[in-house]
């Protein structure tokens, strides 16, 4: 498993994805898709849903990518994906390619290319059981056009479609929970992380392309200065704040199996999450602050289901962690 | 763009940093440990003390822009070091 220096030097390996492209200053998406490249051994194809990520890395006549990269729409990135996938499983199988030489093939989707747009795609894709590693980079509204809610736009947040005002408080509706939805297709790796916590998404990336066959979904929190209304300079730490509020709890899911990654610490209230954030603004005016307790509430709710389904899987990963010692397997060779 | 590379070397490590590339978001600058990194007038990324520089990577892996590289002898073992084992927490 790589530690931060491995990581970083395989940047001078290999260059996967490079700078001089026009994302924001601040942005969390390149870091996402470095730390997923970068952990990953094998030769890479990428398949890119539109989005920040490759509007803002393709523009003609420069690109960022120095892998085989291929841009579809919104709706159908998982079924090319899965396209490319058989294809090469096709070619293997006549021969035209050696079959002693894998392939990983990525997806990057945003959340408005995942959780709206390409679900259906992503669901028939993991349904089929293509053996590819779908990675949703979260930023919760669709920045790329505006910031408009997404259904990952959580409950209260301000965008242009869900302005705050005398009105409105924001969004009126809970974010959808598509790390949930993934699981509920039985897939053998589902995993939750964040741009902060870079060793967490590197093990992650790493057991679901070398472990399994089949279809893995990864959830990454990014942030997004322009949406977020946040100091640029503070990306990673709201990132890492998102995680020890409980709002984005860092678990994975293995056959089934829950596993919590990161233990927050104590008590971190949501309100030191939401305040970082021009977008929460308007929460902290003394009329709202029965959005806040509700918005808490919320958290809570969610974290005893995630870490009740962890307590019960406890078992299975000692059994998981004694097997994968006997094999050097390093995830889980604490 | 690639002319711009600046090498700052401490026996036989060195950081190249290319400062065309920086957007001036700070992420760098918060999470550099040995505190030795700053914004210039022009809003790009300057190495004040090489010499504190413990390469640890940690910019290398931050910066959405790209603009850190770290070389270090021990490059070569990168691709050996898939399944070494390592402690977390």
């Amino acid at each position: 498993m790589p530690n931060i220096k491995t990581l970083a030097l395989n940047e001078s390996r290999e260059m996967r994805f490079r700078g001089g492209h026009s994302l924001c200053q601040g942005c969390g998406i390149p870091i996402v898709v470095r730390t997923v490249l970068n952990s990953i051994e094998t030769p890479v194809v990428v398949i890119n849903a539109t989005g920040c990520l490759e509007v803002a890395t393709t523009r003609y006549p420069t690109t960022a990518w120095n892998v085989p990269w291929l841009h579809v729409a919104f709706e159908n990135a998982s079924a090319a994906a899965s396209g490319v996938e058989t294809a090469f499983r096709a070619l293997v199988k006549r021969g035209a390619l050696p079959d002693d030489q894998p392939v990983t093939f990525v997806t990057f989707g945003g959340d408005g290319g995942t959780y709206d747009i390409g679900l259906q795609s992503l669901s028939g894709a993991l349904e089929r059981g293509h053996n590819f590693l779908y990675v949703c980079y979260d930023n919760e509204a669709y920045m790329n056009t505006g910031i408009q809610r997404s259904s990952a736009t959580p409950f209260g947040a301000d965008t242009t479609t869900s302005p705050a005002g005398t009105v409105s408080f924001g969004k009126a509706q809970q974010r959808k929970d598509l790390t949930a939805i993934a699981i509920a297709h039985h897939i053998p790796y589902v995993g939750q992380s964040s741009i902060s916590h870079w060793q967490d998404l590197s093990d992650k990336v790493k057991y679901a392309t070398t472990q399994f066959d089949g279809p893995a979904f990864l959830n990454v929190l990014s942030t997004c200065q322009l949406g977020w209304r946040h100091e640029p300079k503070d990306a990673v730490m709201i990132a890492r704040l998102a995680v020890e509020t409980r709002f984005w709890p860092l678990y994975e899911v293995i056959d089934g199996h829950y596993r919590l990654t990161h233990e927050p610490l104590d008590n971190v209230p949501i309100e030191r999450w939401l305040r970082l954030q021009g977008r929460f603004k308007h929460l902290f005016q003394p009329e709202n602050k029965g959005l806040l307790n509700e918005i808490q509430t919320h958290v809570d709710k969610e974290w005893q289901r995630i870490i009740d389904l962890c307590e019960t899987d406890k078992p299975y990963f000692e059994a998981l962690k004694q097997t994968h010692q006997q094999n050097s397997v390093s995830s889980y060779a604490q | 763009m690639l002319n711009n590379i600046k090498r700052y070397e401490q026996g036989d490590a060195a950081l190249l940093v290319n400062h065309e590339w920086c957007k001036g978001c700070n992420i760098c600058v918060e999470a550099c440990p040995s505190d030795i990194l700053t914004l210039d007038d022009a809003d790009k990324i300057q190495v004040t003390d090489v010499s504190k520089c413990i390469f640890c990577g940690i910019c290398a892996a931050r910066c959405p822009d790209f603009c850190f590289t770290l070389e270090r002898p021990e490059s070569n073992l990168i691709s050996n070091n898939s399944y070494e084992t390592y402690t977390r927490k």
